[in-house]
Parts: C-alpha cells; sequence; structure tokens
C-alpha cells in the first residue's frame, strides 16, 4: 500500500509534466489538470525551433558525451596509475584528487570564466568540455582507483612477464576489469553534466552554445507564460536520461549509489 | 634457453633491519630443474621475483644466459612465470589467455592459432579454449597457466608455488606432468614450493632457504642423507628428522653418545665418513631418521649397543608402516620454526621420537618397546651452531 | 637455442633497459594528463579564486586593490549571510529527518520483496535523475496559485480553504521548497537503505529471531545498528546537498530568494553578490566579495563535513 502511494505521488508530478507539454495557454486555466482539450503537438515543433532546442539539445549532446568520455578515461589512466599504495606520491594524489570534491563550483566559477576568455574558448562548446571533465576527475578517481587497487597484482606481473608494456596493461587487462566502476563513473558524471545548470548558467550565455536546463530558463524570461513551450522542453531535456535509465535502471542504480556512499 | 646466475642477490626492505633475501649467490645450469624450497617467509618468492624482474634487488646481479638483467623489464628477460594465484586474465577466453604473449608480440594469426593448439594438446586444453577462467576447476586453470607459460618457448620458467592451490590428489599427479613437460622442453627452471615432497621429487637440485639465506644447495639425495645443518636436516624428510642433544665420547676406532638415559655405540664406518667427528668430544646434536628405527622384533641379530627400550605414546598406521611415536628422556634440539609443530616439546627434558616401524610390528601405546637403531646412519651436528660435522 | 626463443616472440635480440627513473615514476605518465585538466580548470582557479577574495575588484574593469582579509571580515558581520546559511541548515535537518523516517521505511517495504518489487523501485527512483531544473519547472506549475493543479485540486474536493500561495506566501514557502526537495531527493534515501538492508546477512536475522527479537525490537536492536554505514553516506551526502543547493531554488523562488529573502540560501546569496539579481543594481555586484563568501562556505563545508564522518564512522559497525 505504502508502496503504491508512494509511487503515484512520484509519478504525479511526472505524468504533469508530460501532459502540460501538450496542453495550450487556454487549457492551463480552464482546466488544470485533466488531459489537454486538444492536443498540441505544436509545442514540441514550436519548442525545438523558438526555444532552440534544436540547437541545446545536440550541443548537450556533444557536451555530456565528450565529458563523459574525457573524464571517464582520464580517471581511469590516474586509478591505474595511483592503484598500488607503495608507489610515489600515490596517496598524496589520490587525497589531492578525491579533495576536489569539496571544492564549490562558486568559488572557481569566475577564474574559471575568465582563464577560458583568455584560451579564446568562449561560446565554443569546449568552454563547459573541459571545466566538465576536471570536475568529474574527483569522483572517478575516488571510485576507479580502490576497485584498480583490488585487481590482484599478480594479473599485471602475469602481463608483464608475458610482454605487455604499461600502457598495453592498462588496455587491455586493467580496463576490461575495471568496466564496472567504468559504468559506474560514466553514469554518475553524465548524470550530473546533462542536469548541469549552474556553470552553463555563468559560462555558456550565448544561444549557440547553451545546454538544456539553461535554454529553458533563458526561454521561460522571454516567453513566461507559455508554459506549454517550456514543458514541451523540460520533457526534451528529460527524456534522454530517463531512457537510459529504464535500459540500464540496474547499472543507474548502483553506479550513483557507489559514487554517493563513497563520496 | 640459458643458465641463470645469482650473484649476492640481497633484498631489504626499508625500515626493517633484517634482509627478506641476503646474499644469495645460485648458479643453475641451462635446462637445470632448480626447487627453491623453505618455510614461509624465507625469501624464497621475493628472489623468484627478483630474478622475474617484477621486484628491485637492493644489491646483486642476475644473469640470464650471457646478460646481466639487473636493469631490463621483466618484459625483456625472455622469460615466463606461473603464479601461484594463477593470475589467468578473468576477462579473456582460455584461447586468449594462453595467446596474450604472442598478441602482444604481434605474432601472425594463423601461427598463433596454431601454437594455442598445440599447447592444448599437450594440456588436454582442447575442450575449453572457449571458456572463460572462472568456469574451470582449479586443475584445468593451473593447466591454463602452464600453457601461458610453455607457449612462450622461453629461456627460463619461473614458477612460484604452482600447486599450492590444488587439492592433495590433483598435486600429486600435477607434479608428475609439471616435471615430465620440463624434461620434455628442457628449459631452465627456477620452482618456488614451501613443500618438501614437492623439493625431493621434481628438483635436479634442490636450495634451501630460511630467513632470506640460503642453507644448502644439492641434489635431493645429499640434501636429504647429507644436510648442512640441524635446520636443513629438521626441513627435509618427513616426518621429520628426530633431533636431540647428546655427549659424544670416542672410543677406540668408534664412539659412544650418550642420549639420556640411552647408550648407543657409534661404528667407525660412521668416523670413517665424517672426519671432522673425530675433533669432537661433548657435547653435540644428534639426528635420527626415523626409517633408521625399527621394531626389535623384526630385526634379529641386531648388535646389543644399538638398541634401547622406550615406551610408546602414539601409534599411526600409515598401511605401508607404522608411525611409533615414543618419549625419549633427552632434551630435543629445538629449531625455531613454526611450520614445524612436531617440536611441541613434553618438557624440556624430554623429547618425542618418531619410528617408521613395519606395518605389523604389535606397538600400541603405553607399550614398552626394544628399538633397533641404525647407528650406521645416525647424523651428528655442532651443540652450538647446528653444523653438521 | 635461445636466439630461436627470441624470434618467438618478436623481439630480436633487441633488449630495452629500463632506467631507474622509469621504474620509480613511470606510473606517473598516467597521472600527468588528468593532471593537468585537475590543476588548469580546478586548482589554479581554486588558488586564483582565493585571490580575487584579497582584493576590492567587481567583476568587471582592471580597477581594483588589496583589501586583506575586509571581505571577510565584512562577510561574516552581514545579517545575510547567516539567514542564509540558517535556511540552509533548516532545508539539511527537514530533509535528512524525511530521509531517515519515510525513506527507511519505504526501503524496509521493499526490501520485504513485495510483488513488482523491480518496478517500485524504478519509479521511486526515477525523481533522482531528473534534473532540479525540471523539477523546479513541474512543481512551480503544479503549485502556481492562479493555474497551478495543487490549488485546483483542493478547491474541486471541497478544501478551497487549504489553497496557498505556496511560493509567494513567506510562511510557507521554505517549507514548499523542503517538500518539493523531499519529492526529489526520496530516491537516494531508499536505494542507499535498500542496498545497507540486503548487505545483513541472513544468518543474523535467524540468530536474532532465535534468541527471541521480532519485529520492531528486533529492527531496532539489530537490523537499524547495521545500518549505520548507509545512515552515514545518507547523512553526509544530504549535509553536502543542502549546504550546495542552488538550482531548485534558483528556478522555484529566483536569485533572490523570495518572498522576502525568506528562501535565500548560501548559492543564491553568492550568485546574487557575484552576479546580480534582477532587482539589485549593478553597483552592487561584487565579485571579490562573492567569492570571499564561496570561500568562508568552502572551509566550513570541509570541515563540517570531515567532522560529520568522523563522527558518524565512529559509531559504525562492521557486520
Amino acid at each position: 500500500m505504502i508502496l503504491i502511494a508512494a509511487s503515484v505521488l512520484v509519478l504525479i508530478p511526472v505524468a504533469y509534466m508530460v501532459l502540460a507539454s501538450f496542453k495550450t495557454i487556454p487549457d492551463f486555466f480552464g482546466n488544470p489538470y485533466g488531459l489537454p482539450a486538444h492536443w498540441a503537438f505544436d509545442n514540441y515543433t514550436r519548442a525545438w525551433t523558438e526555444a532552440h532546442v534544436s540547437i541545446t539539445l545536440p550541443n548537450t549532446i556533444i557536451v555530456t558525451f565528450c565529458s563523459v568520455a574525457g573524464s571517464t578515461l582520464l580517471a581511469a589512466l590516474i586509478a591505474f596509475g595511483l592503484c598500488r599504495k607503495e608507489r610515489a606520491f600515490a596517496l598524496t594524489l589520490y587525497t589531492f584528487f578525491v579533495s576536489g570534491l569539496l571544492v564549490p563550483v562558486q568559488m572557481i566559477i569566475l577564474p574559471l570564466f575568465i582563464l577560458l576568455k583568455w584560451f579564446g574558448l568562449f561560446g565554443t562548446l569546449a568552454a563547459l568540455i573541459l571545466p566538465y571533465i576536471a570536475l568529474g576527475l574527483p569522483l572517478g578517481v575516488l571510485v576507479l582507483t580502490p576497485i584498480a587497487s583490488s585487481i590482484p597484482r599478480d594479473l599485471f606481473s602475469a602481463a608483464q612477464v608475458d610482454g605487455a608494456s604499461e600502457l598495453q596493461i592498462f588496455r587491455r587487462v586493467a580496463l576490461p576489469l575495471l568496466k564496472p566502476g567504468l559504468v559506474s563513473v560514466a553514469i554518475l558524471n553524465g548524470v550530473w553534466m546533462w542536469n548541469e545548470f549552474f556553470i552553463p548558467l555563468i559560462i555558456a550565455f550565448t544561444p549557440s552554445s547553451q545546454t538544456l536546463p539553461v535554454g529553458i530558463i533563458s526561454f521561460i524570461g522571454v516567453y513566461s507564460t507559455e508554459w506549454g513551450l517550456v514543458f514541451a522542453s523540460v520533457v526534451i531535456s528529460t527524456v534522454p536520461i530517463v531512457v537510459a535509465y529504464l535500459f540500464m535502471t540496474r547499472q543507474f542504480q548502483s553506479g550513483l549509489t557507489a559514487g554517493a556512499i563513497k563520496g | 634457453m640459458a643458465r641463470v646466475q645469482l650473484s649476492g642477490l640481497t633484498k631489504a626492505y626499508s625500515g626493517s633491519d633484517a634482509s627478506a633475501v641476503s646474499d644469495l649467490s645460485l648458479d643453475i645450469a641451462d635446462g637445470e630443474f632448480l626447487v627453491l624450497v623453505g618455510p614461509s617467509g624465507c625469501g624464497k618468492s621475493t628472489a623468484l621475483k627478483m630474478i622475474a624482474g617484477l621486484e628491485e634487488s637492493t644489491s646483486g646481479e642476475v644473469w640470464i644466459g650471457d646478460e646481466m638483467v639487473n636493469d631490463h623489464a621483466a618484459r625483456d628477460r625472455d622469460i615466463a612465470m606461473v603464479f601461484q594465484s594463477y593470475a589467468l586474465y578473468p576477462h579473456m577466453s582460455v584461447f586468449d589467455n594462453i595467446a596474450f604473449a604472442l598478441q602482444i608480440a604481434k605474432r601472425p594469426k594463423a601461427e598463433i592459432r596454431e601454437r594455442v593448439a598445440e599447447v592444448a594438446r599437450i594440456l588436454q586444453l582442447e575442450n575449453y579454449l572457449d571458456r572463460r577462467p572462472g568456469s574451470l576447476s582449479g586443475g584445468q586453470r593451473q593447466r591454463v597457466a602452464m600453457g601461458r607459460a610453455i607457449i612462450r618457448q622461453p629461456a627460463v620458467f619461473l614458477m612460484d608455488e604452482p600447486l599450492s592451490n590444488l587439492d592433495a590428489k590433483l598435486r600429486v599427479q600435477m607434479r608428475s606432468e609439471i616435471a615430465r613437460i620440463q624434461h620434455r622442453l628442457k628449459v631452465t627452471t627456477v620452482y618456488v614450493t614451501h613443500d618438501q615432497v614437492e623439493a625431493m621429487t621434481m628438483g635436479d637440485r634442490v636450495a634451501l632457504m630460511r630467513d632470506g639465506v640460503l642453507q644448502q644447495v644439492d641434489t635431493p639425495e645429499r640434501i636429504y642423507n647429507r644436510p648442512n645443518n640441524t635446520f636443513v636436516a629438521s626441513f627435509i624428510g618427513s616426518p621429520s628428522m628426530n633431533l636431540y642433544h647428546a655427549t659424544l665420547v670416542r672410543e677406540g676406532s668408534g664412539g659412544r653418545v650418550r642420549l639420556g638415559d640411552v647408550e648407543l655405540s657409534v661404528p667407525a664406518s660412521v668416523y670413517e665418513s665424517h672426519p671432522a667427528l673425530a675433533q669432537t668430544n661433548g657435547a653435540v646434536i644428534l639426528g635420527i631418521r626415523s626409517e633408521n628405527l625399527e621394531d626389535a622384533v623384526f630385526v634379529p641379530n641386531h648388535p646389543e649397543g644399538q638398541q634401547f627400550t622406550a615406551t610408546v605414546t602414539l601409534a599411526e598406521s600409515l598401511g605401508s608402516d607404522l608411525m611409533v611415536h615414543f618419549r625419549i628422556n633427552a632434551p630435543p634440539a629445538k629449531i625455531v620454526d613454526q611450520d614445524l609443530l612436531d617440536e611441541i616439546a613434553v618438557g624440556d627434558d624430554f623429547g618425542v621420537c618418531v619410528g617408521r616401524f613395519n606395518a605389523r610390528s604389535a606397538a600400541k601405546p603405553g607399550d614398552t618397546v626394544n628399538i633397533a637403531i641404525d647407528c650406521s646412519e645416525l647424523h651428528f651436528f655442532d651443540a652450538e651452531n647446528g653444523r653438521a660435522f | 637455442m635461445l636466439a630461436q626463443s627470441r624470434q618467438w616472440d618478436g623481439r630480436g635480440g633487441r633488449r630495452r633497459r629500463q632506467s631507474a627513473l622509469a621504474r620509480r615514476y613511470g606510473h606517473l605518465l598516467f597521472v600527468a594528463p588528468g593532471f593537468v585538466f585537475f590543476i588548469a580548470f580546478m586548482v589554479l582557479p581554486s588558488l586564483a579564486g582565493f585571490a580575487v577574495s584579497l582584493t576590492n575588484w567587481t567583476g568587471v574593469g582592471t580597477d581594483f586593490s588589496f583589501v586583506g582579509l575586509d571581505n571577510f571580515v565584512e562577510a561574516l558581520g552581514s545579517w545575510p549571510l547567516y539567514r542564509a546559511a540558517w535556511h540552509n541548515l533548516i532545508m539539511f535537518l527537514a530533509i535528512l529527518v524525511f530521509q531517515h523516517t519515510v525513506g527507511l521505511f519505504v526501503a524496509v517495504q521493499l526490501h520485504a520483496k513485495p510483488r513488482f518489487m523491480e518496478v517500485y523501485r524504478t519509479i521511486l527512483f526515477l525523481p533522482v535523475i531528473i534534473s532540479l531544473v525540471s523539477t523546479g519547472f513541474i512543481w512551480t506549475l503544479m503549485l502556481s496559485p492562479n493555474i497551478g493543479v495543487i490549488n485546483a485540486l483542493l478547491k474541486d474536493l471541497g478544501l478551497g480553504f487549504l489553497a496557498r500561495a505556496w511560493l509567494s506566501d513567506p510562511d510557507l514557502a521554505l517549507a514548499t521548497v523542503i517538500g518539493v526537495q523531499c519529492w526529489n531527493v526520496l530516491g537516494w534515501a531508499i536505494i542507499i537503505y535498500l542496498a545497507g538492508l540486503q548487505a545483513i546477512p541472513e544468518e543474523l536475522l535467524q540468530a536474532a529471531e532465535i534468541d527471541g527479537a521480532t519485529g520492531w525490537v528486533r529492527f531496532r536492536r539489530v537490523v537499524f545498528p547495521l545500518l549505520s554505514p548507509s545512515f552515514t553516506a545518507l547523512t553526509v551526502l544530504t549535509f553536502i546537498g543542502q549546504f550546495r543547493v542552488f538550482d531548485i531554488v534558483y528556478v522555484l523562488t529566483g536569485p533572490l530568494g523570495s518572498p522576502n529573502f525568506e528562501t535565500d540560501v548560501l548559492a543564491t546569496l553568492i550568485y546574487r553578490s557575484a552576479f546580480g539579481g534582477s532587482s539589485i543594481a549593478s553597483n552592487d555586484v561584487r565579485m571579490s566579495y562573492a567569492v570571499a563568501l564561496a570561500v568562508i562556505v568552502f572551509v566550513i563545508m570541509a570541515i563540517a563535513s570531515t567532522f560529520l564522518i568522523r563522527v558518524l564512522r565512529r559509531r559504525e559497525i562492521s557486520a
């Protein structure tokens, strides 16, 4: 009973979001919680053009994909490099990377802003991707290093004896064995990068480099009463990640929990 | 294939006084099977890892063939290794596990297939090539680990306790299989084990280590029959050699040894084969192998001075033999070693002595039996430092 | 023979010497790429941020001078900082209680493995992956006094007297923001407690049963103490989350934490100080002051979370 009630409470706002995205303005006033009087599919086509979803959606996909790939790979390299305690600086560097978790974005956002301008990256997607990669590292290192350390060192020794270079050991032995951890890290970072709001709010203010969450916000200012359009955008921004979640529920749950419990 | 030489090999860890391996020198001939044996923590695995290049030496040199390989990474030493844990790559099929080294070396695909097939045939793994190691039994995994080593056709095989994770029966079977393969391939092999039975049965020569120090290197026969010191004597052989403090007195061409309240005559032949013994008069450590003790009933006409009586405390039947434990009123020589629990003494003045009797012996706990001892096979060690005479 | 075996492994007679340097520090090559990123986009900005906090720079122009700790002194003596921190604290405590009661209760229900357990779990975790921005929009609309579904529903049920201006009533706004967050974070509590429950060995519960402990006693004396790792994780997670909360407040009540700063939190205060809110004149915007606020928050959070982890870990037991 409790479970049904809780599930319904969770689902109502989600269903409401979907319904609202098909409503026209009069509908909101006359019929707040019913089905749309007539299904305004053009909310979506208008969101696509007028709310720049045609730009912000691909932007978000590119930014998330590149940042997740870059961050996960770099974190895996670091974890492999630091996985043996007796290696020089292993513990120091591990602590160094992980302590990045405590740094609030507000503290670094302005210098970051200046730095990116200085690099001439403003208005490009790289202005988001590069900081995201760096900001994704602490969690990646936190999750992957213990997993890498738990790989029996005999496996690395065996690969060494088999003639593999360190890079080959990483690619052919360590990386496949880190796979569950890599999935966790990718999901963990992917979810926040997809949903991140504050950083692109400051850094990506031109429409051409905006991501979905910010795109929706800036759209609000212009068409503040066009709730149907707003919700069409919200649905578009939510659907990809929800679909991914439904396909990989287990990995999402365990991946996010792994990060949360360690963090 | 190659000769392997170690000279003055030492491994010291910072923050610890004792070296894991100190000043180890060995000369292993091309094609030889050398077993490195010793109790756990004696440094044998560390020594092996230094040969492999997986562990850096503090000082000393490792030569493989005619090259000093200290500065060569493991992958450039032309060695293959079998690990105690097998270290099979869990994400690869058996085929890929065996082929990995060749894949890394970028050998042609056809050649890899052919060589894996041959190795699989030798090790009877043909039906398992598509499986992952996780779905194999212990024995099969062990064979994959062997396959991975022999496919390389390396200059040297290094084996780190490869059989210790198998059950007893399989271990015996694999023991002879490894020996057979090594014999066939004639690859220089260094084999580390803590099991003296493996050492005795497999090695051309046996090197025994203790606390990082090499105690003796010799053929299995010599290390058994002429142990250098009390440690070697007690480590090799099962049950281990009975060792007591005793007093040796010269008498004519022979001598007499007093073991508690027992007196035994030492034949002249012992003095002849151990000339150093002639200089001794007084305290010694006496060593008696269990097979040199026998129920006197089965040895008619045994010389009078080579018999004594003792009370049986325990009799264990092995089927082929009867292991009889009895008390001897002499202080046992303690070998400080946690692995050898036989040395739990019955108080300091008594020692338990184990004899290997004829299976038909009627000795049972509580009996007082007459025991014949083959005094020409007695071992004598210096009471001060445990060295053999 | 040696020549033949070398030919087999494809390296010929070429053997590489490995320098002691490579052996000892070779692994750092793997760390280097990430290190460069981390330094460039995390460490340098942090240090630069700290440096900025020691000046009176407004964020535009090049006109600034070193003012030492003035910004910090001013910040620590200003009322809005404490007001915002107080709101963060209330949110943290309220959500903490919610997580450890409702979340735990639902997790226990799920752990009993009812039919459709997987379905429930999938649904209940869903809000966690929906962005706070989307969550904010959904609830803004639902809570809207004119077109919102909640007031309309209350009226139609004859409970019109309960209808409120949820987000603009000064007495209700903070509670409403907390309520919305509860919807968003419940999934965390469920999944973390469920993982903890599943980690409790079955024999332990059976042993407790044999010892005569059942029902509530068993839960309180055996199960709950064994859930302490989950308790720690959830508490720390909630702490960090609530003292950093920004998106949802920004969407629900704006950068001013309206009405009348009733929902103002540290992050919106910093944002406003740095970039201005809609009704704040631009000459009030002082980047250096904002960064000083951020540094204060960083220091306090670092200390508090370390302390929190210490204390909570101490009462943990390993099963």
